[in-house]
């Protein structure tokens, strides 16, 4: 039995479908058996990342209607061992889908693997509940601005709501220099507000947009920068200690410190 | 006149009114000059409020001074001296430096609200316990009495209670205590840096401060029509 994780956010655009597509390789580089499911139906991209569009011939919403078993509907990552991908459709929308039917594929997918990743749309309607309908821990994503935060403290409410009580945060996009210069929230400020244990701290990296644009993760070419970050989150998940590294300006990194890190119950020290 | 002479006059909200502390060693006209350059630019929003005189140690106004300023403050300012014979006669010196905190927040003037002498609610039997934290778009409302939340209030949240509400955590949403009209209501919090204060039908937007100073816990309510937020030491 695996475990399901849905990765959301309530804002769009701050990076869940990279975080997915990054952490879920990683996961697999590491032996995990690992399927990502896109629950962003009606506007599917997390193939497009992992640069699988051209192998998707089913979606989620076939094996629903009964066209494709479960099975078959699930695309091999040829990259690497034991990655699949379940597609969303892009002709449906997300009124399409009930969380029972997404509650039973992702259950059905936990029994084979050790992780089931869930990218949820953006939103806190059907689509967000789809996607957490089978999942007992979450991962937020947000970006350090003010209405990132807002929204991912909304999310963080609803998924309590749900009864999902295990909820790490990721903050994505961290851009040392404008800390530096006061005109980003830190860690620590956003922490602040959402008072959750932090999982990861992703910088901004130039380098996203390259491996997107590829459908390579950039997990599979690099170790440091973002790439590093989601190698580090996703041995977090694994429950290794790994300190989470304070990003400075001139690059080199500190650990944070220890008032920080102590959210997570002895985890990093 | 004395170039070394020296006129310090502030002027600071509290519970019970405002209080003029003036520390000088400079003539009863500079005082008084130095009284209407601070009160000056105040308009109206201060009608009825009491101002008590505090002097410094070093510094001895006599009785017919302080009374003299007293009815200047009340003619030209409308500033109501306090109400005790005894305490216009005998001036209290600041010999400590009070802990309590001036006004912060926007003094709302509503017409005519009564000004309760009983700080807090009536409704003190019931209470409704929030035990976790309220987060963006949570809204906890309770007319029979007051909350308690066992948490933050976080930005785009709102607690409402008919008498008064407290906060073991940060208060960063919207608090509003006296919901139906009870303006002896209290907000308490551990943290208190509300989007919006409203106790009773005075809404308030505290003023924008630095960040991180260290949290204290403070009391909100009404005196003399404006909220005013002090140190927190009991009910
Ligand atoms: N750490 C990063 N550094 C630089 N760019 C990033 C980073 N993370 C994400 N991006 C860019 O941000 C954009 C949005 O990313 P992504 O599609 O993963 O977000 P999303 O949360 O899944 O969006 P949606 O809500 O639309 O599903 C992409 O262009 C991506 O390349
Ligand atoms: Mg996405």
């Amino acid at each position: 039995m695996g475990r399901v994780i849905v990765i959301t956010s309530g804002k769009g655009g701050v990076g869940k479908s990279t975080c997915v597509a990054n952490i879920g390789t990683a996961l697999a580089l590491s032996n995990k058996k690992v399927t990502v499911v896109d629950a962003d139906i009606g506007l599917r991209n997390l193939d497009v990342i992992m640069g699988l569009e051209s192998r998707v011939v089913y979606t989620s919403m076939d094996v629903i209607d009964g066209s494709s078993t479960l099975e078959r509907a699930l695309v091999k990552d040829r990259r690497v061992e034991n990655l699949k991908l379940l597609a969303a459709s892009q002709r449906n929308n997300k009124n399409d889908v009930e969380p029972e039917q997404m509650r039973d594929m992702c259950l059905k997918l936990k029994e084979e693997n050790d992780y089931v990743l869930v990218d949820s749309p953006a939103g806190i309607e059907q689509g967000f509940r789809n996607a957490a309908s089978a999942a007992e821990e979450a991962l937020v994503v947000t970006t350090p601005e003010v209405s990132a935060v807002r929204d991912a403290d909304r999310i963080i409410g609803l998924l309590q709501s749900e009864e999902i009580h295990k909820i790490d945060l990721i903050i994505n996009r961290i851009n040392p220099k404008l800390v530096a210069k006061g005109d980003m929230l830190d860690s620590e400020d956003v922490l602040d507000i959402l008072s959750i244990d932090l999982i990861g701290v992703v910088p901004e990296d130039p380098n996203i947009v390259g491996s997107t644009n590829r459908g390579q993760p950039l997990i599979f070419d690099s170790k440091t920068g973002a790439a590093g970050a989601y190698w580090r989150i996703s041995e977090r998940i694994e429950g290794k200690e790994v300190p989470i590294p304070e990003f400075k300006v001139d690059g080199a990194f500190t650990r944070f410190w220890g008032k920080l890190i102590g959210r997570r119950d002895g985890e990093i020290n | 006149m004395n170039n070394e002479s020296y006129v310090s006059v502030e002027l600071k909200g509290y519970l019970d009114g405002l209080r003029l502390i003036i520390d000088s060693d400079a003539s009863i006209a500079e005082i008084e000059s130095a009284i209407k350059q601070r009160l000056a630019n105040l308009g109206d929003s201060l009608t009825g409020t009491t101002v008590r005189i505090e002097q410094q140690q070093n510094r001895s106004l006599s009785p017919e001074d302080v009374n003299y300023f007293y009815s200047l403050m009340q003619q030209e300012y409308g500033l109501a001296p306090p109400d005790s014979d005894e305490e216009v006669a005998s001036t209290p010196r600041l010999t400590s430096p009070s802990n309590e905190q001036p006004i912060r927040g926007i003094p709302a003037n509503p017409p005519n609200a009564p000004i309760y002498q009983e700080p807090f609610s009536e409704e003190k039997e019931k209470a409704e316990f929030i035990r976790h934290t309220l987060r963006s778009g949570q809204v906890e409302r309770f007319l029979e009495g007051n909350i308690i939340v066992i948490g933050d209030v976080n930005p785009g949240a709102e607690v409402t209670a008919s008498g008064d509400i407290i906060i073991l955590g940060n208060l960063r949403g919207i608090a509003h205590a006296g919901a139906l009209g009870n303006i002896a209501a209290a907000v308490v919090a551990m943290n208190m840096e509300p989007t919006q204060l409203r106790i009773g039908n005075i809404i308030t937007r505290p003023p924008s401060r630095k960040r991180r100073r260290k949290p204290m816990m403070e009391v909100a309510r009404i005196k003399q029509g404006n909220v005013i937020v002090e140190d927190f030491e009991g009910f």
